[in-house]
This record gives C-alpha cells, sequence and structure tokens, in this order.
C-alpha cells in the first residue's frame, strides 16, 4: 500500500465518515474533533480540517483522498477526481425567503449565502437583478437583520429556516458526501485508491441512511 | 507627488527570479536537446493569434478564458492558450515535407479562476508529428515525451494512456445517445465519475452496464488490460520498443480539455505535484478544420509543473561555478585582461568594479554564490578565501539584498 493521506471535514459530515473508515476497515478508534489533526499510523494518515479546504488539500496533492459535500465542490470547482458518492449527509441547496415574500420587492434582489457562485448561476438563469451578499455562517439571520431579502443556503430538516421564519422558495440542487480523490494520486497510486475507493464505497452502502433514495438527476440542475 | 509606478502584476501573472529562471532554462534546454537530437526541428509560432483559430482549435471553454484585445481594424486577438493550434496552422501553411516532426517551447495564456493559485502564463515545451497516422507515431510521441522529463531528472512518473475515440464509442455501445453523450464525455472530462454514472443511469443504462463502464473507465496497469481500445497493442508494442511500457498505465477516463482530440489521448503525473505536468494526444480532426486533412500527434510538457516535481523528487539543477572579479580603483584595465582571459577559458566569469574591501567583495561573493572570488588591486591580484560554501546560499542572498550594501557600482 502507498502512504496515504486523507482529509475529513470537521463538523457533521465527520462522525458519518469515521463510521464509513472503521467499516471499511482503514481506520480504528476515536478521533477527537480538533482543528488540522493529523493521525498516523502505518502509512495512512488522516486529517481533520474544515470542509471548505478539503477540496482544496486534495486538488494540490497535500492529500490524496477527502470526504466533502457536493454542495462545496460544486461552489469550489477544483481539479479533483469525483469517484464516488458515500450516500450520507444528505440536504439539499435552496432559496429560501421570509414567509409573505413577493418577488421582486426592490429593484435588486439581494440574497446573502455562503454559496456565492451557485447563488449568482441560479439566480442568473431566473434572468431577474440580483446582488448576492458573501456570508459565511448563520446566512438564515439575513433577512431579518435586513442584510438582505433572500438567502441561499443548505437545508437538512428546514427546523433552521422555519425558526427564523423562512419558507423554501426553491430547491438549486441535492447533495451528499462524496469522496474525491487527487488527479495524480489517482494515477500514481492507482492500486492503493482502487483497493480503498472499493472498500469505502462499499462501507458506505452499508452505513448509508436507509430509505434515502439517489435522485439520478441530482447534482447541477 | 510623483505619481509611482504600481509595482503589483496583474492577475495571474509572475516574474521568475533567478533561481526560478534557471530552473526554467534548465529543463527548456534539456528537453530541447532531446528534441534536437530525435530530429525534431524548432518553430516559433506567434503569440498573438485570430479569436476564430481559438475557438476553432482548443474549443470554445478555451477560447472563453484567454486574454483578449481588438487589432486596428477591430478584429478580436487572443493570446495563445496552446501551442499545437498555431504549430498546426503553420504546418497547414504548406511548404513542410511530410511526415514532419516539429518541436517548440513558449509561454502559453489561459485565465485561471480567482485564487486558484495557478499562473495565468506558463512556458510550454512540445512536440508534434504531422502526416503519420499509425500507433507508432503515438509511442514515438509518448517516448519523446518520457525521455524529455527523463532528461530533467524526473524518475518518478506515470502516465495515463486513454483514447478519445474508444471511450466515444465504449459509451455510445453502452446506450448513450447524443446528448447524453455530450453529457457524459464533460462530467469525465471534470473527472466527476459520480454524475458521469449519474448521466448514464438517467439515459437508461442498467446499473450492471454502469458498474462495468466504471470498471473499463478506471486507470488499470497495462499488463492487467488486454485491448482496451484499437491500436493499443500496436501502440503497447511500440512502447515496449522505445522501452517504456513501465512508466504507462491505461486510463480510458482521460478526455482531455482541448476539443480537437480525437484518438490516443495521454496525461503525465509525477511524484511531488498534485495536477497534470502535461500531455497529448492524436488530433486528426484539427488539420482538416485547418483546410489540410492530415493526422497528426503530439504533447506538451509544462515546464512550471516539470520544476516543481523535479524539486520534489530531489533533483537540484546547479548553475556553472561562478568567478567573481572586483578590480577596484586604478586597476581596471590589469582586471579586464584577466577577465577576458578566464572567459576565453570558458569560466563564467562577473566582472565589478568600485571601492571594494576585502570583506565586501567576499560577502558579493557570498552572496552570489561564487565559487572564487579575486579581488585586483593596483599592487596585483588577490584570491579571497570565502570560506565553507554553504550548500542552499544559491540566491536567497540575492533576496536578501547583501549584495547591495557591497558599495559597488
Amino acid at each position: 500500500m502507498d502512504e496515504m493521506t486523507i482529509a475529513l471535514p470537521k463538523g457533521r459530515l465527520l462522525e458519518p465518515s469515521l463510521e464509513i473508515l472503521r467499516k471499511a476497515g482503514i481506520w480504528e478508534g476515536e478521533v477527537a474533533v480538533v482543528d488540522g489533526l493529523v493521525l498516523e499510523r502505518d502509512g495512512m494518515r488522516i486529517i481533520v480540517i474544515r470542509d471548505d479546504d478539503i477540496a482544496t488539500y486534495v486538488a494540490s496533492g497535500a492529500a490524496d483522498m477527502g470526504i466533502v459535500g457536493k454542495d462545496i465542490l460544486l461552489e469550489q470547482q477544483k481539479d479533483v477526481v469525483e469517484i464516488g458518492d458515500l450516500g450520507v449527509g444528505v440536504c439539499r441547496l435552496v432559496v429560501a425567503a421570509p414567509e409573505g415574500f413577493r418577488n421582486p420587492s426592490r429593484p435588486v434582489l439581494r440574497v446573502a449565502s455562503k454559496y456565492v457562485l451557485l447563488a449568482e448561476e441560479f439566480l442568473l438563469r431566473k434572468g431577474c437583478p440580483f446582488q448576492v451578499i458573501k456570508v459565511h455562517g448563520s446566512t438564515e439571520l439575513a433577512p431579518s437583520m435586513g442584510l438582505a431579502d433572500a438567502i441561499v443556503d443548505l437545508v437538512q430538516t428546514g427546523r433552521t429556516l422555519e425558526r427564523n421564519g423562512l419558507v423554501e422558495i426553491e430547491e438549486i440542487l441535492r447533495s451528499s458526501a462524496r469522496l474525491i480523490v487527487n488527479p495524480a494520486s489517482y494515477t500514481m497510486k492507482q492500486e492503493s485508491i482502487a483497493l480503498l475507493a472499493s472498500s469505502i464505497t462499499a462501507a458506505a452502502a452499508a452505513v448509508g441512511p436507509a430509505g434515502v433514495t439517489r435522485d439520478p438527476g441530482e447534482g447541477r440542475l | 507627488m510623483a505619481s509611482c509606478i504600481p509595482r503589483l502584476l496583474p492577475d495571474g501573472m509572475r516574474d521568475l527570479l533567478p533561481e526560478e529562471a534557471l530552473a526554467h532554462r534548465r529543463v527548456e534546454s534539456a528537453m530541447s536537446h532531446v528534441m534536437e537530437s530525435w530530429g525534431y526541428v524548432r518553430v516559433i509560432p506567434a503569440t498573438i493569434r485570430f479569436r476564430e483559430e481559438v475557438a476553432a482549435g482548443p474549443g470554445a471553454s478555451i477560447e472563453a478564458r484567454t486574454y483578449k484585445f481588438a487589432d486596428r481594424r477591430g478584429r478580436v486577438l487572443s493570446l495563445r492558450p496552446d501551442m499545437t493550434t498555431p504549430v498546426a496552422a503553420m504546418v497547414a501553411g504548406g511548404g513542410w515535407a511530410l511526415p514532419a516532426k516539429v518541436y517548440y517551447s513558449g509561454s502559453v495564456f489561459r485565465i485561471e479562476g480567482d485564487r486558484s493559485g495557478r499562473p495565468h502564463e506558463f512556458l510550454q515545451v512540445g512536440a508534434e508529428i504531422f502526416g503519420v497516422a499509425g500507433a507508432w507515431a503515438d509511442a514515438e510521441i509518448v517516448a519523446l515525451c518520457v525521455e524529455c522529463l527523463k532528461a530533467a531528472g524526473i524518475r518518478a512518473f506515470r502516465i495515463g494512456i486513454g483514447n478519445v475515440g474508444a471511450t466515444r464509442s465504449l459509451l455510445e455501445r453502452a446506450g448513450l445517445g447524443d446528448g447524453a453523450l455530450a453529457g457524459a464525455l464533460e462530467a469525465l472530462q471534470r473527472r466527476d465519475i459520480v454524475s458521469f454514472e449519474r448521466v448514464a443511469l438517467t439515459a437508461g443504462v442498467s446499473r450492471a452496464g454502469v458498474a462495468s463502464l466504471r470498471d473499463s473507465l478506471r486507470p488499470v496497469p497495462v499488463d492487467e488490460i488486454s485491448d482496451p481500445f484499437p491500436g493499443w497493442n500496436e501502440t503497447l508494442e511500440a512502447l515496449r520498443g522505445f522501452g517504456i511500457e513501465g512508466a504507462v498505465c491505461v486510463d480510458m477516463g482521460i478526455v482531455r480539455d482541448m476539443s480537437y482530440y480525437t484518438g490516443t489521448v495521454f496525461e503525465v503525473y509525477g511524484k511531488g505535484v498534485g495536477r497534470a505536468a502535461g500531455g497529448g494526444g492524436r488530433y486528426d480532426g484539427l488539420m482538416s478544420r485547418l483546410g489540410v486533412p492530415q493526422p497528426a500527434t503530439g504533447f506538451a510538457l509544462n515546464v512550471p509543473e516539470v520544476v516543481e516535481m523535479m524539486r520534489a523528487q530531489g533533483s537540484v539543477e546547479r548553475d556553472q561555478p561562478l568567478t567573481l572579479v572586483v578590480a577596484t580603483d586604478g586597476s581596471a584595465s590589469q582586471a579586464g585582461e584577466l577577465v577576458a582571459s578566464l572567459r576565453r577559458k570558458g569560466l563564467r566569469v562577473r566582472f565589478d568594479r568600485g571601492p571594494c574591501s576585502r570583506e565586501e567583495a567576499r560577502n558579493l561573493g557570498l552572496a552570489l554564490g561564487a565559487s572564487s572570488v579575486l579581488l585586483v588591486t593596483p599592487g596585483g591580484c588577490e584570491e579571497i578565501p570565502t570560506g565553507e560554501r554553504h550548500a542552499g546560499v544559491e540566491w536567497f542572498g540575492w533576496m536578501a539584498g547583501p549584495a547591495g550594501a557591497a558599495g559597488i557600482h
């Protein structure tokens, strides 16, 4: 087996990712949730970093493989090989606005989002004048604070929207955790990558939430 | 206050400082030497092209990423985003004995996404064969690429070889129609295998069919595959002839970003660099689009990636030893003769004049990484010992600027 570095995202995907790696027999034991954590065993390194940084590490070759949400992959457009849908961390990227929202409420629709590129692509297709305001978190607060008229954000259960008096207007895309590989590692370490990838995807199929249907049309709308 | 010239560079532009420039020159000249010794002739295509040429050659998605401006008549021009199209246009212009084997070295320009870290201008060295359709020409191109990498001191590398024509017909046979085929190829080009599989499922390919496509489209060692595409056995035999089959794997998932590729395609990866360091393939369609139907195949290596790989693999570029001669006041003509005679002997000699102490001459010599320092005074010539030379001095001293402190003009 070649030396291998796998990047896992802090946050909601960490626990399911670790469970998959355990089930695949790649990593045993617990991982404390510390940013930048590096664990090493038998030539296998696990690093735990922010989800926004996974694709950057993998694209540059600093990590050979990584697990990250499709939403982030689409937003960041990095050069990585996307080899598997792990079926965990299922969520949707939606446009949401305060209840009773009428479009256009202003000459230029102000939309707050962490997903600037995806929000812009979506709104461009709608053909109305808009302005995307980049925020880094707590997007759901933006309308009530007067920062924006609407938001583009991830929803899992919809409870956060509800609590903030927001309703979903339209779904932009569905996302789930993906297994990504650095293009050079994909070729240079093909044997090891193929082995790991098949055991990870097999483990993911066993771990994945029951009843989650994988919409074949999923992805970019 | 007088206005200041901004010292910043436009997005994606880089100056190459001496150390980097030396590494680029080393790689470029080692590769050029290989090309020359294989009988390829050098061409220097023009940098500025018509936009239409770029759109018809590399294709619309690359054309969208070119630097554009207008000429006096309002025609839209592009800085070349590739070298193959300009070289092909040159050969299409006629007057060449076929088959033609040419090579080039020059900058290409592509606008990259914000903060991608990729330079918008980089040096490419590459070669093309015009007028040969056989698998051996593709193999020669791969072999020449391998030889260029070796000449640059790269040891750990692997070349993934596919065939876009064969991948396309594999997908057609699996039942992908026109619309789905374009979507599937586009997903493969982004190396998004998950989306590729979704497209295939949506187009009605069975789950078993998708699983077998997945197996067919991943990289495999050459000895584990029998006949991935027509002409492969011939290509493999030719690669064996060049003794390079060990550096190669088959990857039918390779679909290059240039739209002109029609047959064998390949990408070069090496230890220490996360991106492809280059690639190439057969582009028989391009010459007919240029009005002169003719088979063609070629490759290009990106010099910055090769340099990065070289460093990661511990191959260091050393410049020829430098002799520093410093002449103090009143000894210039005497020193001049010395310098001329040293240069005639083939030494690399830097000559400086000005008031200078032994200590200053020594420091300058250290900063420049000079292997010897000669101080010439009216009283005679003296070699200044620079002491143990630090292996890593190179140009770091230059960056820190002690040379400027030596008071030499």
